[in-house]
């Protein structure tokens, strides 16, 4: 198969309202079979594409004086087929990050608190957090096959926004606790592309749904990791409260790190539909592309 | 006062099965407040060099023939380049080659990173991990071969495990001679710069390792390649002690004796491999 795969992008680094670091590329890729020809070779209309979705970030950028912002848009063409990305990634001066999408709001709470997560209490993930728990645990397992069993009301998928991707093939959802993601994606023209998630998309179906009157709540995660020889997952919690009925007491950040069957055991319940997480940045053999991540609010046994 | 770095060059990059040829030019201009990055192609460069031979593809079948089931290859990323830099009115050409390679095999990983084709190491890592056994503790004394000393080098920066010397060389990232040194405290006198598309940062460069001795112990285990990336002096480490092959973790706290040797390995902004006494 021959394809032609062109991208423009622009990324940006602000720090309190003020640009610090500013970085223009184009390029294409013929790619026949497994040979890539790549070059910086500029398309107009891609560039434009792409520095019109920076005009908006920007504005928001310029206004947040106290946080590093970094601004990444790109527009690519695989032949005929189009599609543009952008992304904003806030840090805070208390070091809590977060990737949203222009358009959006940020996170009402973007500040860690300080007191220590405790053991043996059952998290409750809000905010669409459990995506990411589920990015790690299933979705970087399925694109190395690794099954795990998970609860029968759970549907964990991978399912793209766009109709061609960045390999020219048409795009499908998978099921992620069955197969790998079927989305090639890459950063840029001078990559090779690689199976991907896309848009990773948790459902309940009639799921468990008690929630204990003590509890950790997570809100935002710094990262995550999938380390495939041992199938531990490590997850870095930046903004979680621990609950005691009414009263709510602000965590400081701290690390789970359990395997990924213990994560499909710990699964207890959830309850409404899938919530956007404001974004996650997957970094694999060296590319960062954006995947979107919703899940239901989310319950699991302790795994601190 | 503004600062122009103009780069250009191919590389061939074999990778996931995949053989990729890119060629750019690219600009960056830093005024100390902003830094600015993109595609140009420069006037003032004449012809660009060709593209590398090519060696890259066999260096691939090599490594894929050596790794056999139960081992398996995660990940294997074999490049060569050549890459012309100008910064101000300084002008130098490079040639690189690079080899990243991470074999699995049960729960360990062993990682190999090479600046050459030279294929030894890979080869004597391969054949071990084969025949690894179960961890043990950190032997009291142990031999670092060179492309681990190398790998732990950039992490001592800065203690006093070992005396750190940077190594000269022609030409920083931002073209100023690399000045023979021994190294102490920062601020770093030489610039690195990985890309056009990255600000440079102050680093140490070519390191290389000098010990009260270079009387290595040779009936001490050796450890023969990297089963973690180095986290600050501890290191996960394929170690060979007459016929036992075992995982273990070891930290550094003391560098016994080194042997250097002339080989190049690419962690951080370069080291030295040395045979090494820990």
């Amino acid at each position: 198969m021959e394809y032609l795969f062109s991208i423009a992008a622009r990324d940006e680094l602000w720090s309190g309202g003020v640009l610090i670091e500013s970085r223009a590329s184009h390029g294409q890729a013929r790619c026949r079979g497994n040979e890539i020809d790549a070059a910086d070779v500029a398309d107009s209309v891609l560039i434009e594409r792409a520095e019109s979705r920076m005009s908006v970030m920007r504005a928001i950028a310029r206004d947040m004086s106290d946080a590093r912002v970094r601004l990444v848009a790109s527009a690519r063409r695989v032949n005929d087929f189009e599609r543009d990305e952008a992304s904003m990634s806030v840090t805070t001066i208390g070091g809590v990050s977060v990737v949203i999408s222009p358009g959006d709001s940020l996170p009402l709470r973007l500040r860690s608190g300080q007191a220590p997560a405790g053991e043996g209490l059952p998290i409750l993930w809000r905010n669409g957090s459990a995506a990411v728990l589920l990015h790690e645990a299933a979705g970087h397992a399925a694109e190395h096959n690794h099954k795990t069993e998970w609860p029968s009301w759970l549907t964990i998928r991978d399912e793209p926004d766009f109709a061609v991707d960045d390999a020219s093939n048409e795009t499908r959802a998978t099921d992620l606790t069955q197969e790998p993601p079927a989305c090639m994606r890459r950063e840029s023209f001078r990559d090779v592309p690689i199976p991907r998630m896309s848009t990773l998309v948790a459902r309940q179906y009639d799921a468990p749904w008690s929630l204990p009157d003590e509890r950790i709540e997570v809100h935002l995660l710094a990262g995550g990791a999938y380390e495939p020889l041992t199938g531990m997952v490590t997850l870095s919690i930046a903004v979680a409260d621990r609950i005691h009925k009414d009263d709510v007491t602000p965590l400081g950040p701290f690390q789970i790190r359990v395997s990924r069957e213990r994560i499909a055991r710990a699964i207890v319940g959830a309850s409404g539909e899938p919530l956007r997480y404001p974004g996650v940045v997957c970094v694999r053999e060296g590319q960062e592309v954006v995947v979107g991540s919703l899940a239901p609010l989310m319950l699991t046994t302790e795994l601190v | 006062m503004t600062e122009v770095y103009r780069k250009r060059g191919h590389v061939v990059r074999y990778e996931h099965g995949h053989v990729l040829r890119s060629s750019e030019s690219g600009e960056a201009v830093d005024d100390g407040r902003l830094f600015r990055a993109y595609p140009n192609p420069s006037p003032a460069f004449g012809p660009l060099s060709p593209l590398p031979r090519g060696e890259g593809g066999d260096v691939v079948a090599e490594i894929e023939s050596l790794v056999q089931a139960p081992l398996a290859i995660e990940r294997l990323i074999v490049s060569e380049g050549v890459a012309e830099h100008e910064c101000g009115d300084i002008r130098w050409t490079e040639e690189t080659k690079r080899v990243h390679i991470a074999i699995a095999h049960r729960a360990l990983r062993v990682m190999v990173d090479l600046a050459d084709f030279d294929l030894a190491e890979v080869r004597r890592a391969i054949d071990l991990l084969s025949r690894v056994s179960a961890e043990r503790p950190a032997p009291p004394r142990v031999r670092l071969a060179p492309n681990v000393a190398a790998a732990l080098l950039p992490s001592l920066v800065g203690t006093n495990v070992v005396e750190l010397w940077q190594s000269s060389a022609e030409h920083d990232g931002k073209g100023l001679p690399v000045i023979e040194q021994r190294l102490t405290s920062a601020p770093w006198p030489n610039w690195f710069r990985p890309s056009y598309r990255s600000r440079p940062v102050r680093m140490p460069l070519h390191l290389r390792a000098v010990a009260p001795s270079d009387d290595i112990d040779v009936s001490a285990p050796e450890a023969v390649a990297l089963l973690a990336p180095v986290a600050g002096n501890v290191m996960h480490l394929l170690c060979v002690d007459g016929d036992d092959v075992f995982p273990s973790t070891i930290a550094v706290e003391r560098v016994l004796a080194s042997r250097a040797t002339n080989r190049w390995y690419p962690y951080g902004g370069g080291s030295f491999g040395a045979e090494m006494l820990v």
